[in-house]
């Protein structure tokens, strides 16, 4: 069994590898260039695996082995990539400017130690957790892993998965998660807790590895460490994380298409692998949840208007191109999957005149309204003080200092996560469920997918410490 | 956050809970055809209201008609389940230390009790 797992995800990073490996290593950050290379490879490879195992099974029914074509076929692209990569190294290592080295100062070890501590026990924390409920929670049993079993299981009627027997389990949702499950399971041999436990476990850490190794690019080592620990010193991220939900794989692919359009932006114009991923992320983000499709409209509004605002109409076309390039074939795959496979949506489905009387009634917005501050408030599970005070604060105490080129993706992401929250309460205003039952049981998995994309953009806004006059 | 691991954050399902049911309904299992679509009956005085989006804030004994439901679905896979007595083969799934409601069950012929409150039941021939 352990051999199997590791050449399960050791072939799933190769093959994310090789798309990633086109970024090159940016100079001179070379480590923490290859922490956000192998985090995005995770994701990236998880994500590309799924959406080609998908493939491979509507091809082969019932599902043969035939997906290991698709395997081999990924990796060998991969491996092409990487070898191209390699020849035109020179190309690619020579570039990157960043933003000007500032020596850490010694008395400032101690952040490294501290998050050195914390990782170790949000990873501790992810294992007992894990250990105590191996099938996650309610959503992960029921919705995602019920209709992985079901793909495994099903035979020649692993289609009917997506029919309306089995509606409860919601069948139009993507199926980034249970596609990536099924195939460690294939791999595996049999259904065991453990393939979850670690899609869920990957995701969750990636995320923490991309938001620190990014910063720690894109401005100084110790604002990354920053960073990490107020992402993981929100429990709510480690205990969402371990109960297999889908929400912090889609926040990943959040993050990572940030991350990848404010990296391009560091990167000479001729190197167009980061824009190329940020599309392939954010096809992925819609692979894995519909909050997906609501971020890539949000995205694309958001980057021409920050685009347009700095007057750069060719680099805004050109870059659109290259995004396309990347997004095309995961969105062909989601398209296909959503108008020929799944069934519609509740959401839509449940529309109707009850819409106008819902979104003309008063109390559901004052309703959204309470649900929305509350949830915010109390975001984090900490059950002391929210961290938008404490980032508030912060932010008060070291003041703002954005460097030119981060003001493109810094609007972006802003602009983005508005767009995503003026969503999320249209979502909630023309749902039919009973408002106040829905934000209690939703919204605070909502801000979850966005808080790492906060979190990023934050830091990119706020001074790093060995900036700061009275601090360095 | 440590608390976490030794406090359950949901009451709705848990490791024991899926556990319990592959025990309960391994042998019912084994008697149907895998990938039957089949009917299923609990305590209708539980029965809740239809899931999804009119899904909203549930008693309890709401919550657990469909926890149960659920339980049953998961470890039934492939087999379907759906929850209505309109199939040929019915699954009973109630508490182990109560009979069923025999009002609730008109209209249904048992065909096998596998124990534990695991019951298999066809439509009487009208």
């Amino acid at each position: 069994m352990i051999l199997r797992s590791f050449v399960w995800i050791v072939l799933t990073i190769a093959i994310g590898s090789g798309f990633v490996s086109r970024l090159g290593v940016i100079h001179p950050k070379p480590l923490a260039s290859l922490v956000a290379s192998g985090c995005l490879a995770v994701g990236l490879g998880f994500g590309l695996s799924s959406a080609i195992f998908f493939l491979f099974s509507l091809a082969t029914s019932p599902l043969g082995n035939a997906f290991i074509i698709g395997e081999i076929g990924s990796l060998i692209a991969s491996i092409a990539l990487f070898v191209y990569t390699l020849q035109h190294r020179r190309h690619l290592t020579g570039c990157a400017p960043v933003s000007p080295i500032v020596p850490d100062p010694k008395r400032r070890r101690f952040l490294p130690l501290v998050f050195f501590v914390l990782i170790v026990s949000a990873f501790s924390v992810f294992i007992g957790l894990s250990a105590k409920e191996p099938y996650g929670e309610w959503d992960a049993v029921f919705h995602w892993n019920l209709r992985a079993k079901f793909i495994l299981l099903g035979g020649a009627h692993w289609r009917d998965v997506f029919s309306d027997l089995l509606g409860e389990s919601n069948p139009d949702y993507p199926l980034l998660t249970p596609m990536s499950v099924v195939r460690g399971w294939r791999y595996l041999g049999y259904e065991t807790v453990l393939v979850p436990v670690l899609v869920a476990m990957v995701f969750t850490f990636a995320t923490a590895g991309l938001t620190c190794s990014s910063l720690a690019i894109l401005r100084s080592r110790n604002q990354a460490f920053i960073a990490g620990l107020v992402l993981l010193g929100i429990p709510f991220l480690i205990i969402h994380g371990a109960s297999q939900y889908a929400d912090v794989p889609v926040g990943f692919f959040f993050l990572a298409t940030i991350v990848l359009l404010c990296l391009k932006e560091r990167l000479p114009e001729s190197i167009n692998s980061a824009t190329v991923l940020a599309g392939t992320a954010a096809g992925l983000a819609c692979w894995t949840k519909n909050e997906g499709f609501l971020f890539l409209v949000s995205l694309l509004t958001a980057r021409v208007a920050a685009m347009v605002r700095s007057n750069r109409w060719a680099s805004l076309l050109r870059e659109m191109r290259l995004f396309a390039v990347g997004l095309a074939p995961i969105l062909a795959v989601v398209v296909y999957f959503k108008t020929s496979i799944a069934p519609l949506g509740g959401l839509v489905d449940a529309q109707g005149l009850g819409t106008i009387h819902r979104v003309t009634d008063i109390h559901r917005y004052l309703e959204i309204f309470r649900g929305f501050k509350k949830v915010i408030l109390s975001f984090g599970g900490n059950e002391l003080v929210s961290p938008i005070w404490l980032l508030f604060l912060y932010l008060v105490c070291v003041g703002i200092k954005v460097e030119p080129s981060d003001k493109p993706g810094i609007i972006t992401s802003a602009t983005t996560v508005g767009f995503m929250l003026a969503g999320y309460v249209f979502v909630f205003l023309v749902h039919p469920a009973d408002v106040g039952w829905n934000i209690a049981g939703s919204l605070d998995r909502l801000l979850l997918q966005l808080w790492p994309t906060v979190v990023f953009t934050y830091f990119l806004v706020a001074c790093p410490p060995e900036e700061v006059p009275s601090i360095g | 956050m440590l608390r976490q691991t030794v406090t359950p954050p949901s009451p709705f399902v848990r490791r024991h809970d899926i556990r319990m049911y592959e025990n309960r309904f391994r042998r019912v299992k084994e008697a149907l055809p895998a990938h039957a679509v089949l009917g299923y009956i609990s305590d209708p005085g539980r029965k809740a209201p239809p899931l999804g989006f009119q899904m909203g804030a549930r008693s309890l004994h709401e919550a657990f008609y469909a926890k149960r439901f659920f339980l049953a679905q998961y470890v039934l896979l492939p087999a379907i389940l759906v929850d209505d007595t309109e199939h040929a083969l019915i699954v009973g799934n109630f508490d182990p230390p109560s009979a069923p409601d025999l009002e609730s069950l008109r209209g249904l012929v048992l065909l096998r009790d596998f124990g534990d409150g695991v019951m298999l039941f066809t439509r009487r021939p009208k």
